[in-house]
């Protein structure tokens, strides 16, 4: 008797965190079922060479994240490395990934990892530290796509 | 239902796991250092001459020295202290966020393996004598 009580406590436990993920994840991608399929309109597709290593700047020309998530696809700006150097600090925090320009500011105090690891790539090209550790990895890439501001030019 | 032979490879569960974690992240601090610098404390950087990259490898050859003594079980006491004292310093350092909790639980697992001393498959039970395996009294 114990033991089916057990069995049963567990059954319920399971179902119960199975259910907060599925609507969790249901939330993320804009309220698409994750049972019917369809297209995202989460932030992954908003940026689709998000994360990729070998996109340019030209595959994401007119497409822009964060602020204008929900407002439709505007132009991005365009910045140069010396624009990025001038945000060095917690106060402005930004840095070029993959050829993107990232306004991290308020990243610093949610990254999982602490604040050290976006403080240290304020102001410089975090290419090789951000896909050295998240390199091909969905998550990073789609939080990463929503502080976009621009593309960087040479 | 009997749950002493369980009782028995607790801590053999915990040490190997604990040792396959040092591992991974030995090998990819190895494979790209750079990657890793971000971590290192600023303060500790200044102190190494802002090579932050030497510190990573220092790290990486750190854990995975006492990773190995950790999964076969030699000196599993100091190994584990060693290890443990590692960990509550990252954690302090990354702070309170999912990664830094979760360092913290780590740390109390590897801590626990330093209470526990060697148990029944380590090196030290087997080769040392002088440091008796955990095992419960059979009957």
């Amino acid at each position: 008797m114990r033991t089916k009580i057990t069995l049963a406590i567990i059954a319920v436990l399971i179902i119960g965190a199975i259910a907060i993920v599925v609507s969790n994840k249901q939330a993320s991608n804009g309220g698409v079922s994750p049972f019917t399929g369809g297209t995202s309109a989460g932030s992954e597709t908003l940026n689709p060479n998000a994360g990729n290593p070998n996109a340019t700047t030209a595959d994401t020309s007119g497409v822009s994240a964060g602020a204008t998530v929900g407002t439709g696809v505007s132009q991005g700006k365009t910045y140069s490395m010396a624009d990025v150097s001038a945000h060095t600090n917690a106060s402005s925090c930004w840095t070029a990934i993959n050829g993107k320009v990232y306004d991290v500011t308020s990243w610093i105090n949610q990254h999982p990892g602490g604040q050290n690891p976006i403080l240290s790539l304020c102001g410089k090209d975090g290419s090789s530290a951000f896909n050295g550790q998240h390199g091909g990895e969905r998550r990073p890439a789609s939080e990463l796509a929503t502080f976009y501001i621009g593309a960087l030019v040479k | 239902m009997n749950t002493s032979r369980l009782t028995a490879y607790a801590p053999v569960v915990v040490r190997i796991g604990m040792s396959l974690v040092f591992f991974y992240f030995s090998f990819s601090q190895f494979s790209d250092p750079s990657a890793w610098t971000g971590y290192v404390p600023q303060g500790v950087v200044a102190l190494f001459g802002g090579n932050a990259v030497l510190l990573v490898l220092l790290n990486a050859w750190f854990e995975l020295i006492f990773g190995l003594a950790l999964f076969v079980g030699f000196q599993t006491r100091i190994a584990a202290l060693l290890l443990a004292l590692h960990l509550v310093g990252i954690a302090a350092t990354i702070g309170i966020s999912p990664v830094g909790v979760r360092d913290i639980g780590l740390a109390a697992a590897t801590f626990s393996i330093f209470c526990a001393g060697a148990d029944m498959l380590s090196l030290d039970r087997k080769f040392l004598a002088h440091q008796p395996a955990q095992v419960p009294n059979a009957r």
